[in-house]
């Protein structure tokens, strides 16, 4: 049995033509790459291999991949209204999400602001739900970044083959850099509030402190022992020997996690705890 | 839980042991070490999955499994001794020792007291301190004792003993002696903090080890301080993973348990001195 050929395309979404790919059949999984990134860069390794057993959607974000920039700056809240707004125009109401990174901070915006669209929800790589995430000397390092500092990277050479204007490198890489440093995060109780199952993953030399990352598991249900009170719908996953830049390419591990959260069954609802 | 009736392996006289041990498969040396009340038979599939890359031994504890007791308490130390005794009875020179459990408190102590014959160790849902299991299961293993036998002889745990057990009926006083065990206080920060032998610490998202304890055993071992670069440089030899939807009582079965510990094995780092 072979994969249907991907189908590609442009949505006009909020002043965005905004690019996707479409591969396999099945239940959809939203796939949404990192910052600098696109489809093939972050999710090459993972994606044939998903695309076997469920319909994989990637979404490229404004200024990113194919998807040309316009004229305002970058916000979670307006990427995950773009992405609504493509994913209701080509008929998907409700899937799951896998995001890297970036794409895992608007998959995280998607569930608060558009619940009814989300099933479940993987955050994988940098995973913060605010500043107190990541190690402060790797801050002090991204305040002393410039855009020319990737040039010849693996991102930019992604970008030279997508971009419809590949000499707008620099541009994408300082719009990043001020929305990274603007960027505040979610208050705890909004994280509480996250309804649908969520898995978190990070390497074990990733960006981001571990413990920030319990706090966040805690917050979605987790941490507690399954013995005694049964296996929580949240999971948290973290990846031995691994880098946030090597995470993607844990293509074994990350299917075989993947693919036993997506599709072990949803929980029941329950009426929520009255003490 | 599937009871083993084969019997594939050998004994070895050590520290007063009749200690029994199975080998499966060829190449570099790795002690596997069961939980407590368990036998080598526990780990499934996952023994196979490892064997296929390396020697695995499967090494049955002081009272455990097909090794009889013998008239002394069961402590981690000990058994962390009778693991470096049986290394060197089987002229390994340096071997990895990877253990779930009660086995993971063993092969630390091995680890600890005796670093030289260990090159690489895995340790699977153990604390380094008592505190580090949760609440819940603290209490637990607290109330393990001669009350505890009739609940115990109901449980799967008990029917695999009762089928390979060299003397079956010492089972009472087996479960005496693992509540004098398993309900002690420990702090093995020291050690632990002294080691230099690269480590892999692998529990559960839902295990009986609480994932903050985890941390602060990876933190202990140089870790989870910095990000690494790029490239891959500035990692510590120590190595974290947490295994998503897992529990106390499934990892030890887990493929994803035998998918995080080869490449660990496998990787080319520097060895433990």
């Amino acid at each position: 049995m072979t994969n249907t050929t991907p189908q590609t395309g442009y949505t006009p979404v909020n002043g965005l033509q905004m690019y996707y790919e479409i591969h396999g059949a099945g239940r959809p999984l939203v796939m949404l790459h990192g910052a600098l990134s696109e489809t093939q860069s972050s999710f090459g390794k993972v994606l044939p291999a998903l695309a076997w057993t469920r319909q994989v959607i990637s979404v490229e974000q404004q200024a990113h991949g194919h998807t040309a920039d316009i004229d305002r700056p970058f916000s979670y809240a307006q990427m995950a209204d773009d992405t609504a707004a493509l994913l209701r125009h080509n008929g998907i109401d409700n899937a799951d999400f896998f995001g890297y990174s970036m794409g895992g901070a608007i998959a995280l915006q998607l569930a608060i602001s558009h619940p009814n669209l989300v099933r479940k929800l993987v955050f994988a790589g940098g995973v913060s739900y605010n500043r107190d995430a990541f190690y402060p000397e790797l801050m002090a390092g991204f305040d002393q970044m410039k855009p020319e500092d990737l040039d010849g990277s693996e991102w930019q050479k992604a970008y030279a083959r997508v971009a419809p204007n590949p000499e707008n490198w620099h541009s994408l890489v300082a719009k990043n850099m001020e929305h990274d440093k603007g960027f505040v995060g979610w208050p705890p109780e909004a994280i509480q509030s996250i309804k649908v199952p969520t898995m978190l993953m990070i390497g074990d030399a990733d960006i981001v402190r571990p413990e920030h990352v319990v706090e966040m598991f805690r917050l979605l249900g987790g941490g507690v022992p399954g013995d005694f009170y049964g296996v929580p719908p949240s999971r948290l996953a973290v990846l031995p020997g691994t880098t946030h830049v090597s995470l993607i390419d844990r293509a074994d591990w990350l299917v075989s996690m993947l693919t036993d959260f997506l599709d072990a069954p949803m929980p029941e609802i329950k009426e929520a705890p009255t003490t | 839980m599937t009871v083993d009736k084969d019997q594939r392996g050998n004994y070895a006289p050590v520290n007063g042991l009749n200690m029994y041990y199975e080998i499966h498969g060829t190449g570099k040396p790795l002690l596997l070490l069961h939980g407590g009340f368990g036998s080598t038979g526990m780990f499934g599939e996952v023994l196979p999955l490892l064997a296929e890359g390396r020697q695995v031994i499967g090494v049955d504890l002081q009272a455990h499994g097909r090794t009889a007791d013998v008239d002394r308490p069961l402590r981690f130390e000990s058994m962390g001794d009778d693991l470096a005794a049986l290394i060197e009875y089987l002229g390994l020179g340096k071997a990895d020792l990877m253990g779930y459990s009660l086995g993971g408190g063993a092969s630390l102590q091995a680890t600890i007291r005796h670093h030289e014959v260990v090159r690489r160790l895995v340790v699977v849902s153990t604390p380094f301190r008592h505190d580090g299991w949760y609440p819940e299961n603290a209490q637990e293993m607290k109330q393990m004792g001669p009350a505890s036998v009739e609940f115990m002889k109901q449980t799967p745990l008990y029917e695999n003993y009762a089928a390979i057990a060299p003397r079956p009926e010492d089972f009472p006083r087996f479960v005496t002696k693992m509540g004098d065990l398993i309900g002690r206080d420990y702090d093995w920060t020291e050690g632990v903090s002294a080691m230099k032998t690269p480590t892999l610490i692998v529990v559960g998202d839902a295990d009986a080890v609480q994932p903050s304890h985890a941390l602060e055993f990876y933190e202990l071992l140089g870790g989870g301080k910095a990000a690494a670069s790029w490239d891959g440089s500035g990692m510590p030899s120590s190595r974290l993973a947490i295994l998503p939807g897992t529990t106390h009582y499934d990892i030890f079965q887990s493929p994803l348990l035998a998918a995080s510990v080869i490449p660990f094995l496998d990787a080319s780092m520097p060895d433990g001195k």
